[in-house]
């Protein structure tokens, strides 16, 4: 019986994944839960860089290769945007074209290369602020705000080399620098920025993220910038008669240096003013990409009290389905569905063995708690119908060599505050007693289970008893005397009852301790209206 | 003068690349797979990713950063691949964080994103390439997978084989 009882349940041990295809259709709402407690949220005002690190981002040394960019082809007075200036350009390029043979200019195709460039910066604070949403941030249908703030003492941009030129007036050659460093200077003040995302949820499953307009103090940053000299130009030179006139391309070196703090007044400027304007919308395409396709997660398991591991496996997905800020907690609640490819008819649970509602995430019972995971029954009945489909759990070999056999499918129930496992199984008694009944006879009883944390912080389930009360007989196996039938089998069951208390049904159900890089601990467990709770906290 | 500092502004905040840019070496250390007997190929595959884990067991394959071979298993338990060196055409905020090593039946092997590693996915979407020219149209022939194994690179620099 133990060997049975451990056969259907060895398997607890693949419900977790995250997931899921926005077309695909997640039948187990409320599957798993996570939530952020306060106390956890204090993490992403100081760990957020260990976290970011620990996802394999690399913030304070970025390495970008070069890329070539090529313009569109356009008209000389189409490279200003300025309508008298456009004028001015156009009728300037008439008169250079009538009067200087073999000048022809016209129409223009601007390549840029850039190669190698380095982002260096020293982070000094990067936070994150999980908000409970505002009024007027909840009319826009916000569910949680996340406001990042980074904050920089020392910046520094630099470009191996960046070469321009004209691809339809090849003529003209290269413009260009070498080791261009652009920097904050030592008195600068630091380079502060704060960026807030609005998580709408538009419907169940379906998530919108906003970028607020950012806010920076570009403006006020001390900046610099240095290259190699000389500086790449082409060569002009005007001839009239035998006088030779050189454009002085150091003079062009000089005034770049001269001009320096205007030059990078107007860089800060257009800088902040995308910052305000084009990032946000780029940013928020940027995030909502990254959601649609990051969100996506399929993963698959052993099928439980399968023969072996050459067996076909399950496939299951998780759909994050809602978003909300409650009780200063965090909380996401994922849809889930877990399937057999090898099934022709897909066959869904029914729906009592379902908890149809979320459960409470923030009752706070285990207050030194981080993060609460909640892990509704209909995860683990789904998994064990899925098995005794495919015939895992019709008989149950025991330790003496005998075989019993289930003759329904070993829900659990996580109600009231109770975990029970309700057991139906066939039987064939022997000896002076089969008298009595009409082999083989069919006994109905509960388990009752408990949730313990082991010292190395696994999350068994285990028979706590049996519930021999729920004990029954239907009439249809019996003979003679029921009650006295129906009293020897619950005799037979307290006998065995003490054996069973203990009795692992599966030693570890896959809670996770690392969660998207941080180290967890599990503290406590809970039942919660048909609901598994567990506590964790960060594992430093 | 406005359109210039756009074009540098929109380098530097959105990390662009292209296959095109000049860039720097990259290295990936030799790998050493193991179990390979156990399966019968003919191929075996190793991607160089970025893949993440959250609930699953199994990474999901984010972006592929470069094919790194395909070769047929040559019988033995044990194969050793690399080092492997390449024009780094990324931008390292985020890089590669894993090899993958798949075997397949097929020359060419559609490797799925989704955490489903051995037999013909039923669920299969492909990941994002670096470079268009790697990926490899899915079917049911190249979709077919007997096994995949995952390594994350802190381990293989530390000399960790990879065992499927």
């Amino acid at each position: 019986m133990k060997k049975s009882l451990s056969l259907i349940l060895c398997l607890f041990g693949l419900l977790w994944a995250p997931l899921v295809g926005a077309t695909a259709q997640f039948p187990l709402n409320n599957a798993i839960g996570v939530a952020v407690t306060p106390k956890g949220q204090e993490y992403f005002k100081t760990e957020i860089l260990t976290l970011i690190e620990a996802n394999n981002y690399q913030i304070d040394d970025i390495y970008f290769p070069g890329t070539e960019i090529i313009g569109e082809e356009l008209s000389t007075e189409d490279l200003v945007e300025d309508s008298e200036l456009k004028e001015v350009i156009f009728k300037a390029k008439e008169v250079l074209n009538r009067f200087f043979e073999g000048l022809d200019i016209d129409r223009h195709q601007l390549a840029l290369n850039v190669e190698d460039i380095y982002f260096q910066a020293n982070w000094e604070e990067i936070s994150l602020d999980i908000l409970k949403p505002t009024e007027s941030e909840l009319e826009k249908n916000y569910q949680a705000i996340f406001v990042l703030n980074l904050r920089s003492s020392n910046i520094n941009v630099e470009v191996t080399k960046v070469r321009g030129k004209d691809l339809n007036n090849e003529w003209l050659g290269e413009l260009g620098v070498d080791n261009f460093n652009l920097f904050t200077d030592r008195d600068s003040a630091p380079l502060q920025i704060q960026l807030a995302l609005g998580f709408n949820q538009v419907s169940r499953g379906n998530f919108k993220i906003e970028v607020l307009t950012p806010q920076s103090n570009l403006n006020e940053l001390l900046l610099g910038y240095r290259f190699d000299s000389p500086l790449v130009l082409p060569q002009v030179e005007v001839q009239i008669n035998e006088r030779k006139l050189r454009l002085r391309n150091e003079e062009i070196e000089a005034l770049l240096l001269e001009e320096q703090e205007n030059i990078l007044n107007r860089v800060k400027s257009v800088l902040q003013e995308k910052i305000e304007t084009e990032i946000p919308v780029q940013a928020s395409s940027l995030i909502n990409d990254a959601l649609n396709s990051g969100l996506k997660e399929v993963n698959q398991m052993n099928p439980p009290g399968a023969p072996d591991d050459k067996v076909a496996k399950f496939v299951w997905a998780l759909s994050l389905g809602e978003v909300k800020y409650q009780k200063e907690h965090l909380i996401l609640n994922l849809d889930a569905r877990f399937d057999d490819p090898t099934l022709a008819q897909n066959r869904s649970l029914p729906t009592q063995y379902t908890a149809a509602t979320a459960p409470s995430l923030t009752k706070g019972s285990f207050p030194s708690s981080d993060f609460v995971f909640s892990l509704n029954q209909s995860v683990l009945n789904r998994v064990i119908q899925l098995s005794s489909l495919r015939g895992y759990f019709d008989e149950i070999a025991m330790d003496s060599g005998e075989s019993i056999k289930l003759v329904k499918t070993p829900y659990l129930s996580l109600k009231d505050g109770k975990a029970k496992m309700a057991l139906e199984i066939e039987y064939e008694v022997t000896g002076f007693s089969a008298v009595f009944v009409k082999n083989p006879i069919r006994i109905e009883f509960d388990l009752n289970l408990a949730f313990p944390i082991d010292k190395d912080g696994k999350v068994s389930m285990q028979v706590e008893s049996i519930d021999v009360d729920s004990s029954h007989v239907d009439s249809k196996y019996i003979r003679l005397f029921s009650s006295k039938v129906r009293s020897a089998v619950k005799d037979k069951l307290k006998e065995v009852n003490e054996d069973m208390k203990g009795y692992l049904l599966t030693d570890d159900i896959p809670i996770p301790d690392d969660l998207g890089g941080i180290k967890l601990r599990k503290v406590g467990t809970e039942l919660d209206n048909g609901h598994l709770l567990i506590y964790s906290e960060y594992k430093n | 003068m406005k359109n210039l500092i756009s074009v540098f502004t929109l380098i530097l905040l959105l990390f662009a690349s292209t296959d095109q840019a000049m860039a720097r070496d990259y290295k990936v250390g030799s790998l050493s797979v193991r179990g390979i007997s156990k399966f019968s190929g003919p191929y075996v595959s190793l991607y160089l990713v970025h893949g993440s884990k959250l609930f699953g067991q199994e990474i999901t394959v984010n972006k592929v950063f470069k094919v790194l071979k395909t070769q047929k298993i040559n019988g033995s338990d044990e194969m050793v691949f690399g080092p492997f060196s390449m024009k780094q055409n990324w931008s390292s905020f985020r890089g590669p964080s894993h090899v993958i090593a798949v075997i397949h039946s097929e020359k060419k092997h559609a490797l799925n994103r989704h955490g489903v590693i051995d037999g013909t996915p039923t669920v299969f979407e492909a990941p994002n390439y670096l470079n268009s020219n790697e990926i490899v149209p899915a079917n049911n022939q190249t979709k077919k997978l007997e096994i995949r194994g995952a390594i994350s690179l802190k381990d293989l620099k530390a000399g960790v084989p990879l065992n499927l």
